[in-house]
């Protein structure tokens, strides 16, 4: 059955609180972007258990924010990283030192970075191997490591849409006995704020179900939105969700060295689980005057009877719009595993195909949603399912 | 023609009644009596590197090392002079699979066979050793257990016998070679290419010597390695489907990407053992 | 026919005074900087509120909010919407120009009961679609609203001291 992670960022104790007193979630993937070493062991350890290490070496040569504690990073190990000057014992050392600390933390499986390339590189699975993989493999074998092991990878959305290049990758992590799984990120171009790029949801739903779960590796995707209720056709081992909306696209913007100024805050959304997706708060009234029954469409957690006070004041700063997703989200999550009519795969589209309606009928009743916003993901999410199907001949 | 014939006189007067069972220009084959081993196989080759002896001898010291009832004892490795080199290794009393392809059409017996070859290769897959010619040729059959001979030799040695019209592609047999050494992709040659070959060998088993990639069994294609390159094998083929198993082992076996057939060589193993098990 | 150059140049010709009076028959109005309310749902390239009394002396108010597009007219139905949240009429004002643009998709507008206006370089209106009286949807945003402007009505700056407002959601 697939876990749900969440993907800690800042404001991770909102996670962690949701997991405790809301069973929202079944682990955590730690990055250390924003969290000291101190807080990671802070967590408790039947949380750890159940979660893993996201090293997030994407840009090696730069420690942003709480990077810097960590001495295995490889600008902190080399006292300023260089690709060409990353030596086999630089490398070792690295290795050595990041096993150590996930093995100290007991976490679920270790994890061995990879580092962020653009586009699709010809001498990807080189670089990766020499500067990552190798080192870190053999520090496995070194320090007799018998926990699971993924690999990391960051897939562009023209890797995954590339067959041969997306068999390339394919053939090379299966190629490693030693390796038990892979934790996969994606990071698309020109994203819109769901992913709604038929050919890349088709190419990831076969990157996870024709090949590793085929032959029997483990596969957990970070940093996913909504489409992880998609992507749980393919079953994958573990999605997550997370608070903030860099936490649910991949971006590189956190790990790169700020100029000092403050990004803008987020307008503040409310998930809305019958639509499958984040809708600007201010919508909600417009949406209660078509609507019959508006806590059919948003849940009825306590969080959402704070928020709909008319005292209260909506910003991204407060807890409860995320709590009520890491709450709302998660028994959205568990109902289409367990229920047992149909297959997964019809009822993630039935459940799709709910929320394409729902957006029609808003729609005619006269609620414009900006581009982008107005469900039309839906429909090429329903698209990608049926095709990659028919592919997989399901 | 043999071409620069290697100089062995000197070499085999070691030995009691050599008899020359095969070879090219750069290795020769006797069998020969040992004053101290007995009846013994005597392979001397030429090296055109120290590179190339260093892996020659690494394989025998891997060879011995594994002591495997599935491979012919490594008696000795000697440098000899002119860059030569002699192998004693134990004589197998048996013949080549290739003549006893018809014997083993009954599933149950083709896959009791496979599970041997999968276990003698283990021992080195786990070393990332790749055999690259496992071949009906290169397994012989005793009154015991099979035997693999030539394990990584043949692809060091006399290249230019193996390869022929296909040298572009590498150190392979063609018709038995997975897609990714038809294609030279080095780097996904691993064990998993031995185990496509593991898997022509058995279709070959099952159909009673024919060829599973042969045009003729196919109804396509111009020649066996084209059909290897496309994936084009008997899968209508009533040997394969009349078990279910059976044609999803084989099936995996050949799978056209190296990421299709089993990662690890312990799956493909537990695969046959549960099937040959519903045998019984 | 001419077009405008840039959306401030509508602005600078658009009169919403005489707009709005003309066609709904108000009698007294005023108009505010929206952009000094924080926390609204996007900023109205105009904002008024129109009073008048009804048969039976009573105060009517209403508000419009107006959003000013040269021929975007689905960016500006997406904000002129967003608008509707806290003000009882909203409006798309186009460059008479690229209006047909827009009224090859004005079910689109009466779906949204957005309004729909254009204006030609010389000043003159054309009105496509009137919107009916609607409640803005979004009861948080009509506070605000009410918040930010009320400081403005009974102020010191204030144009009429005794005029009681109807602010009841």
């Amino acid at each position: 059955m697939t876990k749900l992670l969440h993907q800690l960022g800042h404001r991770y104790q909102w996670s962690l609180t949701s997991i405790k007193e809301d069973s929202a979630g079944d682990g955590v993937i730690v990055g250390p972007r924003y969290m000291e070493p101190s807080k990671v062991a802070d967590i408790p350890y039947s949380v750890r258990s159940r979660s893993i290490f996201d090293p997030q070496f994407f840009l090696p040569n730069t420690a942003a924010g709480k990077l810097r504690e960590y001495s295995f990073f490889p600008d902190i190990l080399s006292d300023g990283f260089s690709t060409s000057e990353w030596s086999i014992d630089s490398a070792s050392e690295c290795a050595d030192r990041c096993l150590e600390f996930q093995l100290s933390m007991d976490f679920e499986a270790v994890v061995i970075p990879t580092r962020f390339y653009e586009g699709m590189p010809s001498n990807f699975i080189t670089n990766q191997e020499r500067q990552f993989v190798h080192p870190f493999l053999s520090s496995v074998e070194r320090l007799g490591v018998d926990t699971a092991v993924y690999l990391q990878l960051i897939l562009t959305d023209q890797m995954l849409k590339d067959r041969p290049y997306r068999t390339e990758i394919l053939n090379w992590i299966t190629s490693f006995p030693e390796l038990s799984g892979v934790y996969l990120i994606v990071h698309a171009h020109n994203r819109t704020k769901q992913n709604a790029d038929i050919d890349l949801l088709i190419g990831l739903l076969s990157f996870i179900s024709a090949a590793l779960k085929r032959v029997g590796m483990c596969i957990v995707i970070g940093y996913t939105n909504t489409e992880s209720l998609l992507l749980l056709c393919a079953e994958p081992d573990a999605v997550t969700m997370g608070s903030y909306e860099n936490l649910r696209m991949f971006s590189l913007r956190a790990f790169e060295n700020q100029d000092g100024s403050t990004p803008r805050g987020p307008n503040p959304r409310i998930y809305i689980p019958r639509l499958l997706d984040w809708v600007e708060y201010q919508y909600i009234g417009a949406i209660a005057r078509v609507v019959s029954d508006l806590d059919d469409y948003i849940g009825n957690d306590t969080y959402r009877v704070r928020m709909f006070q008319s005292s209260y004041n909506w910003h991204f700063t407060k807890p409860e719009p995320y709590k009520h997703y890491f709450k709302s989200f998660s028994d959205q999550f568990y109902r289409l595993h367990s229920s047992s009519s149909d297959t997964l795969v019809d009822r993630v589209l039935a459940e799709c195909r709910q929320a394409h309606n729902d957006f029609e009928m808003l729609r005619e009743a006269g609620i414009v949603f900006p581009s982008g916003s107005g469900g039309e993901h839906v429909a090429n999410w329903i698209t990608a399912i049926n095709l990659w199907r028919q592919e997989e001949d399901l | 023609m043999i071409k620069s014939k290697i100089h062995v006189d000197d070499i085999l007067g070691d030995f009691d009644s050599p008899i020359y069972i095969g070879g090219g220009s750069q290795k020769q084959v006797y069998s020969a009596i040992h004053s101290s081993f007995g009846e013994v196989t005597v392979k001397i080759g030429r090296y055109t590197s120290d590179t190339e002896f260093e892996r020659i001898s690494r394989e025998v010291r891997l060879l011995q090392s594994a002591n495997s009832k599935y491979f012919p004892k490594q008696f000795s490795f000697e440098p000899k002079s002119n860059s030569r080199y002699c192998i004693v290794e134990e004589f197998i009393d048996g013949d080549p699979l290739e003549q006893h392809l018809s014997g083993y059409t009954v599933p149950k017996d083709a896959l009791e066979l496979l599970s041997h070859l999968v276990r003698g290769m283990s021992v080195f897959w786990l070393r990332r050793v790749v055999h690259r010619d496992l071949k009906p040729a290169n397994i012989m059959i005793t009154n015991s257990n099979p035997r693999i001979i030539d394990l990584g030799i043949a692809r060091i040695q006399d290249a230019s016998s193996l390869t022929l019209s296909f040298a572009p592609f590498g150190p392979c047999t063609p018709n038995y070679a997975s897609p990714e050494q038809l294609t030279n992709r080095k780097r996904y040659i691993d064990h998993r290419s031995d185990q496509f070959t593991l898997g022509i060998v058995l279709g070959q088993l099952l159909l009673g010597g024919m060829h599973p990639f042969d045009p003729v069994v196919v109804k396509c294609g111009n020649n066996i390695p084209e059909n290897i390159f496309h994936g084009a094998w008997g899968k209508e083929t009533h040997s394969f489907t009349c078990n279910n198993e059976v044609f999803n082992l084989l099936s995996t076996m050949l799978g056209l990407e190296p990421y299709q057939r089993f990662r690890r060589y312990h799956d493909l193993e537990d695969s046959i053992e549960s099937i040959v098990g519903g045998f019984i | 026919m001419q077009s405008f150059k840039n959306e401030s140049d509508i602005s600078h010709v658009f009169s919403i005074e005489s707009c709005i009076r003309g066609k709904f028959n108000y009698n007294e109005w005023h108009s505010w900087e929206v952009k000094e309310l924080k926390g609204l749902f996007g900023i109205p390239d105009h904002f008024a509120i129109f009073w008048k009394k009804d048969i039976l002396g009573r105060l009517i108010q209403r508000t419009f909010s107006f959003e000013m597009k040269k021929s975007n007219w689905k960016r500006a139905l997406v904000q002129a919407y967003r608008y509707a949240s806290f003000s009882e009429y909203s409006f798309v004002v186009l460059d008479h120009y690229y209006i047909h643009r827009a009224l090859a998709y004005r079910n689109e507008f009466k779906n949204a009961n957005i309004g729909l206006i254009s204006i030609r370089v010389d000043g003159k209106v054309f009105w496509h679609i009137r919107p009916r009286y609607r409640k803005p949807y979004s009861k948080h945003m009509w506070q605000l609203l009410r918040e930010g402007l009320t400081p403005h009505l009974f102020g010191d700056d204030k144009i009429e001291p005794n005029k009681r407002l109807q602010w009841s959601y």
